[in-house]
């Protein structure tokens, strides 16, 4: 028994050893620098979520939450604090389309194919640095913003690990997502257009505004359908849902929609550097 | 006076089929560009349905109001950059001295700036707004011909902030980086409703960003019919693109050339 346990134990460690080469290191360490780097847009993003922030707050202050029916248990700080984390998710995932869509324009995705590592590995291993220093810092923001505006915290000690790593895992399904809508380019000049669709289906499939309790039953179904609730509703429901049961289940769909988001990133990139060896840059 | 008012204006009705015929080289990229613009912001309107669907109203206001205000909005931002696609564009054409390509021509540069390109995108947001209108408003043909004036003032509002935003690169060297975020910020509160702010806030969003005149205003003059805010709202209008365009006279004083006056030829 101990044996086994043992060995299971040196297993996983390997494992982790392996995953976490030196390369993933420097990939994770060069998002967290980059992401420190860009400062001043950081900034002008905190400006944007701020205002965001402020806006629904005030809408919500004045929404009618009396006429929801009991079963819903929802009420203007609640909402408020449901919003600061949907916003949370999308600002710190960051505009990673734009850059994958310019790297294939500008010929660096075609590039990668000569390095040892493919293009989404690399940058997958960088936006977890970029990720991880983007959602604290907003993190840190966000909860400054719902204490000055609910005056009040409303989570309690033992959500905030699965709150956390639900953000994380969120932010990280956005980034899978940004990478196959810029990865759109190498077929034509749709990754825009895409991109538009795909970010409006997200915040009304996910409940960026509204948490999908409020949606009519056959939305609901839709929306569970894609990773958008995983991404925004999930972490942003502990607010109002804080079972334990709720969260594991919550997060163990987060997690299986991941590996889905990321599997599918593969196989399109696959599929890309095909046309990319077929038709040159 | 009047033959320079006219050479301009000349001027201006032969950049802008000109814009619009590069824009349609490519008339699949335009059709889907215009398309899932309109179809993206339906999507975003949903989310209105769906609150009024759990709410009787906001302070006051109805889906319609709030259909009004997002069309008006789109309408607007659509119409701005449809024609005058370069102001988007122009913060980054300050950073890489493309300026000197426009200096050297016997009109104002603004104008050849500003009418140098359009965004398809633009098309599927002025069709945006009259469906909107048309579909939850329940407008008159003469409350519609209204809202389409005042669309035209909401788009010069715009078309005003969205260059003063991008002359921040003539007086800041980090301003090319601040541009978009800030026209985003400012597309943001545009598209909102304004109701539920306090009194200062509502005096900021109507003088120093001027984003209450976007929408907020000129529904709140539909609602009410009010003649006197449609004419402010005019006012307004040709007051923000005056200080814009001042705004852009000082910043092209402090201009360095980008050595890029080879290619007027």
């Amino acid at each position: 028994m101990n044996k086994s346990h043992f060995m299971a134990e040196s297993q996983v460690r390997g494992w982790i050893v392996t995953a976490l080469s030196p390369a993933h290191r420097a990939f994770i360490s060069f998002g967290c620098r980059q992401a420190w780097q860009e400062r001043v847009v950081l900034l002008l993003q905190f400006v944007t979520y701020t205002l965001l922030i402020t806006i629904f707050s005030s809408i919500f202050l004045i929404t009618p939450f009396k006429e929801l029916p009991t079963t819903i248990a929802l009420n203007a700080n609640v909402m408020i604090w449901y919003i600061i984390v949907t916003e949370l998710v999308t600002f710190s995932g960051g505009q990673n389309f734009q850059g994958v869509r310019s790297d294939v324009v500008g010929g660096e995705f075609s590039a990668s194919l000569q390095r040892p590592k493919s293009y989404f590995r690399t940058k997958l291993w960088i936006w977890v640095g970029t990720n991880l220093v983007r959602s604290s810092v907003f993190l840190l923001l966000g909860t400054m913003l719902g204490l000055i505006f609910t005056r009040g915290f409303p989570y309690h000690w033992t959500q905030i690990p699965f709150l956390l790593l639900s953000i994380y895992i969120s932010t990280l399904i956005y980034c899978a997502i940004h990478f196959m809508l810029g990865l759109i380019e190498v077929w034509g000049p749709y990754a825009r257009s895409a991109m538009w669709v795909s970010q409006k289906s997200g915040f009304l499939l996910g409940g960026l505004i509204l948490p999908l309790q409020l949606y009519p039953q056959w939305l609901q179904t839709l929306a569970w359908a894609t990773p958008y609730p995983a991404m925004l509703n999930i972490p942003g429901k502990i607010v109002f849902d804080p079972s334990l049961t709720d969260m594991a289940a919550g997060l163990a769909k987060q997690i299986l929609w991941l590996v889905i988001t990321i599997g599918a990133g593969f196989f399109i990139e696959a599929r890309a550097y095909d046309i990319i060896r077929k038709r040159g840059q | 006076m009047w033959n320079e008012i006219k050479g301009t204006l000349h001027y201006i009705c032969i950049l802008i089929p000109a814009a619009l015929k590069a824009a349609l080289q490519n008339k699949a990229a335009f059709c889907s560009l215009s398309f899932f613009m309109f179809f993206q912001n339906m999507i975003m309107f949903m989310i209105w349905v769906i609150y009024f669907a759990n709410f009787s109203s906001l302070h006051g206001w109805k889906l319609s109001d709030l259909a009004t205000l997002y069309g008006l909005a789109a309408f607007s931002f659509g119409l701005a950059f449809l024609l005058c696609g370069g102001a988007l564009d122009l913060g980054r054409s300050v950073v890489d001295g493309e300026l000197d390509i426009y200096l050297g021509r016997p009109r104002h540069p603004l104008i050849g700036l500003l009418f140098r390109e359009s965004r398809a995108s633009g098309l599927g947001d002025i069709v945006t707004g009259p469906i909107l209108w048309i579909g939850f408003g329940h407008y008159t043909p003469l409350e519609l011909g209204v809202l389409l004036i005042l669309g035209v003032f909401s788009a010069l509002i715009i078309l005003a902030t969205a260059l003063v935003i991008n002359c921040l690169p003539f007086f800041a060297a980090q301003g090319s980086r601040m541009t978009d975020q800030l026209l985003e910020s400012f597309i943001i509160i545009s598209c909102y409703p304004h109701n539920g702010f306090g009194m200062v806030v509502k005096i900021v969003l109507l003088t120093v960003i001027p984003a209450g005149f976007v929408a907020y205003l000129p529904i709140e003059a539909i609602r009410n019919f009010n003649i006197l805010q449609m004419v402010l709202l005019g006012c307004a209008a040709i007051f923000y693109m005056s200080l814009a365009v001042i705004i852009f006279n000082q910043g092209l004083q402090r201009y360095t050339s980008g050595n890029k006056m080879l290619e007027v030829k």
